[in-house]
């Protein structure tokens, strides 16, 4: 069977009854919202060989996902693996979100129309050529509009072990292109134009004489206090102060270029110098 | 290769919002810090009666103020029958000098400021307390409170000793196994200090009005 479409999940299957809430009908609004499903670049993979596996999100037009990072309110996208013995699935790379300032000073990072995140699998080296890895992807989330509703999913994803798979085509490819143009690179491949100077627990950061930047803190550093104002600057200085002993500054720095171009970088400093 | 299903749950319950009014730049209101006086407030529930702050705490009550909303799937979460995580403490506190507060500082035209919606969900979530309401946001601002449920505690001094979550499971679907509302309390009812005095609170965000 070839792997170059990805199958969008049917909607009903089986709905978990929660306490009053009701199960989604058929006329249900807000049945939908998110449709997910999972595919992998390649058609197989190779005994010990890396294949990327990206689980996409479809969004209802005008609704948001959350991205796994500092929030102030919603819930960030989870995918939990189950792999069989000997298989190594890999951390999600997603790619950046965008800031969502609501009134209140509420600012949430979040995804919207679709977002692919991407998990490296990577086969046994004992793995037998004809047989099928079966891969399980357990996914919840939070898509909001005005209001928001709770979703959650179990994808299974039957990879096969190759001696030489393909390359994804079409729709699979597309998609897991979107995807890396949104992933951060890491903070060496921007030169020595990105620096992060600290003045006790104030970090700044600066990118050459980029003009515009964001900042969005991940789920690996300090969280940032007052984001909804600081976490943008068209001044080319972001001044981001945490109210913590110890800060750790990590997550990806965004320099916005003309349009919507622009480039992201994983940036990770900790107060005395980098690490 | 193929690719399937094994379950999906959406809940066609509506929830959260996201909304409100900027908090003007240099605003003389009192502001809420862990370790400071609470700011007081009076406020007006449902049933047409007014709650000030002082007032419970000046008799000798610990205060505890949760942000509600009546369609936010995590505070549903809390509000099933197979959790009822506030009811549950409130119940367990009868006798005890502890007064439970809600507040919707939701805006009034929005569903989950909307009255009739707020006296339904009272119902169905077994709520028999006070919901105060807040449509103008302004003891919400106060309190910098950003989601619902989110939570504070006041001792019986009127000094804000917890700012946060309820539990620790950050999830629209499951409850914690630790109550960091219940473990304040219990600790200021003890003449204990609140050993973790401030968690990230997490939930729906409030729908303020402009």
């Amino acid at each position: 069977m070839p792997l170059a479409q990805p199958i969008t999940v049917a909607l009903s299957a089986v709905a978990l009854a929660l306490g009053a809430a009701p199960d989604p009908g058929p006329d249900d609004p807000y049945a939908d919202l998110v449709r997910a499903s999972v595919f992998a670049e390649r058609t197989g993979v190779e005994p010990g060989g890396t294949v990327w596996v990206g689980v996409h999100f479809e969004i209802e037009d005008g609704w948001h996902t959350y991205w796994p990072g500092q929030n102030d309110s919603g819930f960030g996208t989870r995918i939990e693996t189950a792999a069989p013995e000997g298989v190594v699935v890999g951390a999600p790379r997603w790619p950046a979100p965008k800031r969502y300032l609501a009134p209140g000073d509420i600012l949430d990072h979040v995804h919207e129309r679709a977002v692919t995140a991407l998990l490296p699998v990577t086969a046994p080296r004992d793995a037998e050529v004809g047989s099928v890895l079966e891969l399980s992807f357990d996914l919840s989330w939070l898509v909001c509009e005005d209001v928001c509703i709770p979703g959650w999913e179990t994808l299974t994803l039957a990879l096969p072990v190759r001696e030489s798979p393909d390359n994804a085509t079409g729709l699979v490819a597309e998609r897991i292109g979107a995807a890396r143009a949104r992933l951060p690179r890491a903070i060496d491949q921007g030169g020595t134009r990105i620096a992060v100077t600290w003045r006790g627990s104030l970090a700044e950061v600066r990118a050459g004489g980029a003009k515009n930047l964001s900042f969005y803190p991940d789920e690996g550093g300090s969280s940032i206090p007052g984001l909804a104002t600081s976490g943008t600057t068209t001044s080319g200085v972001l001044r981001l102060a945490f109210d913590t002993p110890e800060p750790v500054l990590s997550g990806v720095l965004e320099i916005h270029g003309s349009g919507d171009t622009s480039e992201l970088f994983l940036i990770r400093s900790a107060r005395g110098g980098e690490d | 290769m193929k690719f399937g299903t094994m379950k999906r749950a959406l809940f066609a319950a509506t929830a959260v919002a996201v909304g409100g009014a900027l908090i003007a730049a240099g605003n003389a209101e009192p502001k809420a810090a862990v370790g400071q006086a609470a700011p007081d407030f009076t406020l007006t529930d449902y049933q047409g009666n007014e709650h000030t702050l002082s007032s419970y705490t000046d008799k000798g009550h610990v205060v505890v103020l949760e942000w509600y909303s009546p369609e936010c799937p995590f505070v549903k979460k809390h509000y099933r029958d197979d959790t009822q995580t506030m009811n549950n403490l409130i119940t367990a506190w009868e006798g005890k000098p502890v007064t439970w507060l809600r507040v919707n500082s939701a805006k009034l035209d929005h569903d989950y400021g909307n009255r009739e919606i707020n006296m339904k969900s009272f119902e169905k979530f077994k709520i028999t307390g006070p919901v105060l309401i807040d449509g103008t946001g302004k003891v919400g601002k106060m309190y910098g409170a950003k989601r619902t449920p989110e939570m504070y505690v006041i001792d019986t001094n009127g000094t804000l000793v917890y700012h946060g979550a309820i539990d620790n499971d950050r999830s629209a679907r499951d409850a914690g196994d630790v109550n960091y509302v219940g473990k304040a309390v219990a600790e200021v009812i003890a003449g204990q200090p609140v050993s973790t005095p401030t968690t990230n609170a997490y939930g729906c965000s409030i729908k303020y009005a402009n």
